[in-house]
Formats: C-alpha cells, structure tokens, sequence
C-alpha cells in the first residue's frame, strides 16, 4: 500500500537529515508510529501528506507522489496535531471544498456522530479547539482514501469522540482504507486498535 | 469546481483587496483625486500619450505593473504557505487543467485593476502607434499567466527545489549566532525592515540636505534644529522595540536581569541602529562642524533614543502620549542645547533618560485596550 524509498528530510541550515529511510514498505492496516518529542514522527506524516518538499520517493498502491500528484492526493488525507483553518470560512465551505478536491462522498455518519453539523455553517474563527479538530476528523474522512494519517488524533476531543473515531477508524478498515497514527503518549489497543507500533530511531523509522 | 473558486475567491482575492485597501485608496487619489473632474480625462489621455511616446516611461509603466504583480504573487504565496492555510494543497486532488483554469482565474482577479487601464492604454494606442497596442496587451497576458503558474508551482511543490538546498547551505556556512544584547536589534533588522529603510532614506536624506547639498553654506543653526529631528524619526522604532520586549519577549521580566543590563541592551541597539548616521556625518564634514561635536551629536542622538525608550514604558506603550511627550523631549533639547550649550545639556539629558527609565522599568503596566 505505502512505499518510501531513499527518502530524506532535511531542515534548512542542518547537515544531517531528521530523518532518513532507506527503503520502507506498509501493507493495508493501522499503524502506530510512535517517538519523542521532535523526533520528526509530523514530518514524516506530512512528508506522506505531501505538504512538505522532501527528497526521495512515496507512493501509495504504485501512484508516487513527484509524478502522479492528482491520483496520490486522492488517495491520502490527513487530519492535523492541532488543525488550523482561515477564520472568514465557514466549516460547510470546506467541507464543500474537500468533497470537490477529494471527488468523493461525504462521512454523513461521521458528521451526525460528532455533531459537527451543528457548527457547519459558522465560521471557524468562532471554533473551540476540540470543533476544530472535529472538523479535521470529517474532511480526513472525504472521499475515497486509500490512506489516512491522523497526527495525534485524540488531543481535545472528548470521550464521546473518541468512541466515535475508534468506531469509524473500524469501519473504515473493514472497506479498506488503511491508517497511520501519531502519538507520543502510550496508546493503549484498547483505544484505537492497531496491526502494528514503529518508532522514530536514530533518525529512521523502525519496528518497535 | 465552484467549491474550489469560492474558497480560493475568499482566501486570495478578497483577502488581497481587503489588505491592499490602503494601497488602492491611494493609487486611486493618486490618479483621481489630483485633478478637477472637468480635467480628468484630458489629464488621463496625456499621461497615455506620453506613455505611447516615450519608450523610457512606458518600460517604467511596465516595470511598475510587473511589481504589482509581484506582490500578488507574494501575497497568494504566503496565504498557501501559512498555517492555515496548508488545506489548499487538496487542489492537487482536481486535474492540472482546472487547476490552471482556477489559478487563471485567481490571477486575473488580483491583476484586473492594472489590467483595465492597460486596456484602455491600449485602446487609445492602437489608431497611432498600434506596436506599443501589442506590447502592452501581451505584457498583461504574460503578468496573468506569471501570477497562474507561480500559485501552480506553490502549490504543487512537493521536492526540495534547488534555491532550497542553495539557500539551506549559504545560511548555514553564514550563520550568527545572536547573543541576547543583539535581540532588538535582530528584531528590528528582520521584522522591521520596511519601517527601518523609511526611517534611514528620511534621516539620510536630511543629513544630505545639510551636510552634502549645502556643505558651501552649511548652517550650524539649521543643523542644530533638523539633525535632533532626524533623531526624532527614530521614535516609531524606539515604540515597536519597546512594544516588541514587553509581549513577545516579556519572560525576560522573569529573569534575573536588573535594569542596568537592559538598559545596556537598549543603548547598545540605538547605538548600532544611529551608526549610518554617525558615520555619514564624519564623512561629509568638509571642515564645517569639529569631530568632537559630531561625537558629541551622535551620543546625544543615542541619549534621546534611550529617553524615548523610558518615555514609552512610562505611557504604557500608548501611542498618543508617547508621540507627545517625544515631540516635547523634542523642543526641549533644542531649547537646552541653545541656552546651557551641547555638552552640559548631553549630561542633562544621560541624567533624565537614566532617570526615567529606571522608575518606570520596574513599574511598567501595558495601557488597556479601552
């Protein structure tokens, strides 16, 4: 499902690489990456979101990212650590956005589970943070991704969120999509369940 | 495709005018607001014609148009760049042709204001000179489909590019470390630029005025009232240091620093911000002013800084009364300076900037928003 290869990121005026992956490989599942503080688990995940340049090369189900951006983008969303959006657009604008980015259909399940149409049609600069990070849960969930990565996806949302993620995060898996999760705290099977836990060592990703 | 033109509408377009609203209110003063409404299009029409007959002024016309464009481009940039803003690499999602048709879209909104009145330009140049018609039609195309590919290439930037890695190694092979005395003054070099340049082309510029233009019959009078108001320039700077120290670097009311070492912190970066000054003046003295006095001016000027500095913490960074009372610290210094000569009002002043600034260091209150 997700290949990298000869993959290196670098920060501007640093002589080694924050991280460095020779050559990686991950079947359809749910994984757990794990690492310390600025161990560079985000930049790796946003490295596989495409929102950073890096060097080398990913793909997900043979569609690299440098060559063949409009088919990899569809295939890979990503909810953010700590997700910020224009605060003169409503939630309903984005969601629009992503359904016509995405070319897919929206997770009607998801949005009524989480309440978040309650707040759809307000502009986000009047969102809490856990509104926010709800919002981030349901665009990650436009579409048809073959990938979801979610960057620490339990800061701020409340008990009954995160009952409802682990629910769609299964439902999800059972049609196929596979999912890459962050976190730095312990994450227990009991709250999302995972096929396997990598970490960031020495700069490389490895099995923990 | 409407999802993503109403997005991108209201983050670049509506955005840029609504930031640029400032620039715009002038150009349109500038080019309307100047002249009668009876002279108007007379007035236009001749401004047209000098641009179709004069090559020189036309490439000015151009170059201006092209840094318009610029600023779009820099504009639509940063707004993909920002945090917030990292959604929109989701474009990358709708084929490259509705992407372009998207992004020729965004740029021809940004760009229409320069784009109709090149229009008419080239209207009125097509019956006399109908070559200048063709250059200025495809300069526009060529502005719009500049401002389309560069949001293309943002957005679709996915590898470390050249100029990256360049930058990357150039940086590091010249990197300063800054030591916490060089704080403001890298503030000021890096996030007050625009404000500084302004500050320095006024100052320069009056210093040219009397030391350069009139270096025959240099004026020691005139010098002693224009110099302290060159002086007098650097108090926006002197607030947005102060301002700068006390938010986003107030911890360091939380460490163990007394006000003697920030006050050193203070003059040293008043010193190194005068030192243009200081060193254009020992250039172009052509025997008019002795060094010791330019010495004695340049420490004066650091000693006023110091004493707005005081003056700032005093009014609780409120713009109002700090702008007042430099306008008195103003008048008088120029009254001192007259009445008890250089050297004793330089003590006078060291006395009651240190004065001022140690009683309101510790006693420092930000005015309320009201």
């Amino acid at each position: 499902m997700l290949t990298i290869t000869s993959f290196q990121k670098k920060y501007p005026g640093s002589d080694h690489p924050v991280l460095s992956i020779p050559h990686f490989h991950l079947d359809k599942g749910i994984y757990w990456i794990k690492g310390e503080n600025g161990s560079g688990k985000t930049s790796l995940i946003k490295s596989i979101a495409g929102l950073i340049p890096f060097t080398g090369s990913i793909a997900i189900d043979g569609y690299e990212l440098h060559t063949n951006r409009m088919a990899y983008t569809k295939r890979v969303n990503y909810a953010e650590a700590e997700p910020q959006y224009p605060p003169f657009l409503t939630g309903r604008e984005l969601v629009d956005f992503y359904k016509t980015t995405n070319g897919g259909e929206l997770p009607v399940a998801l949005i009524s589970s989480l309440g978040v149409e309650k707040f759809l049609h307000n502009k986000t600069a009047v969102y809490s943070s856990g509104m926010m990070k709800k919002l981030s849960l349901v665009l990650a969930f436009t579409g048809h991704p073959a990938l979801i990565l979610l960057d620490e996806p339990l800061i701020a949302l409340d008990v009954e969120a995160v009952e409802t993620l682990q629910q769609t995060i299964a439902a999800y898996y059972t049609q196929g999509v596979s999912f890459i999760i962050t976190s730095h705290q312990p994450l227990s099977s009991a709250v999302i369940h995972y096929d396997d836990v990598f970490s960031i060592n020495n700069q490389t990703l490895v099995k923990a | 495709m409407r999802a993503a033109w109403q997005i991108l509408n209201k983050v670049m377009v509506k955005q840029f005018y609504l930031q640029n609203a400032g620039l715009f209110l002038f150009a349109f003063l500038f080019l309307f607001g100047i002249v009668d409404a009876g002279h108007l299009v007379s007035y236009h029409l001749s401004l047209m014609y000098s641009m179709i007959s004069l090559p020189l002024f036309l490439f000015i016309v151009m170059l201006l148009w092209m840094l318009y464009n610029i600023r779009c481009i820099a504009f639509c940039s940063a707004a993909v760049q920002a945090a917030d803003g990292s959604f929109l690499y989701r474009l990358r999602g709708l084929s490259i042709t509705v992407q372009l048709v998207l992004y020729l879209v965004v740029s021809a909104s940004l760009y229409l204001p320069v784009f109709v009145y090149a229009c008419v330009l080239a209207k009125v140049a097509f019956p006399i000179k109908s070559i200048v018609s063709w250059q200025v039609m495809s300069w526009q195309l060529m502005m719009i489909c500049m401002g389309a590919a560069s949001l293309f290439i943002v957005i679709n930037k996915t590898s470390e590019s050249f100029i990256t890695r360049v930058t990357a190694a150039v940086g590091k092979t010249f990197r300063v470390n800054i030591g916490y005395p060089a704080f403001l003054l890298a503030y000021i070099l890096h996030e007050r630029k625009a404000a500084l340049a302004i500050v320095k082309i006024f100052s320069l510029l009056m210093l040219g005025m009397l030391m350069v233009r009139n270096a025959d019959g240099f004026d020691a009078d005139l010098f002693a009232i224009f110099y302290p108001l060159t002086v007098v320039a650097h108090a926006t700077l002197v607030l947005q240091c102060v301002s700068f120290n006390e938010t986003l670097l107030h911890t360091n009311r939380n460490l163990p620093l007394h006000w003697l070492k920030v006050a050193a912190m203070y003059g040293f970066t008043w010193l190194m911000i005068l030192l243009p000054e200081t060193a254009f003046m020992f250039i172009n003295i052509y025997g008019n002013l002795p060094l010791l006095q330019i010495a004695m001016e340049s420490l004066t000027a650091v000693l006023m800084l110091f004493l707005f500095t005081g003056t700032a913490l005093g009014c609780g960074l409120d713009n109002e009364r700090y702008l007042l009372f430099v306008f008195m610290s103003y008048i008088v210094m120029l009254i001192l300076q007259k009445s008890i000569g250089h050297v004793a009002a330089a003590g006078a002043l060291a006395a009651l900037s240190v004065m001022v600034f140690g009683s309101h260091y510790y006693s420092f209150e930000r005015e309320r928003v009201k």
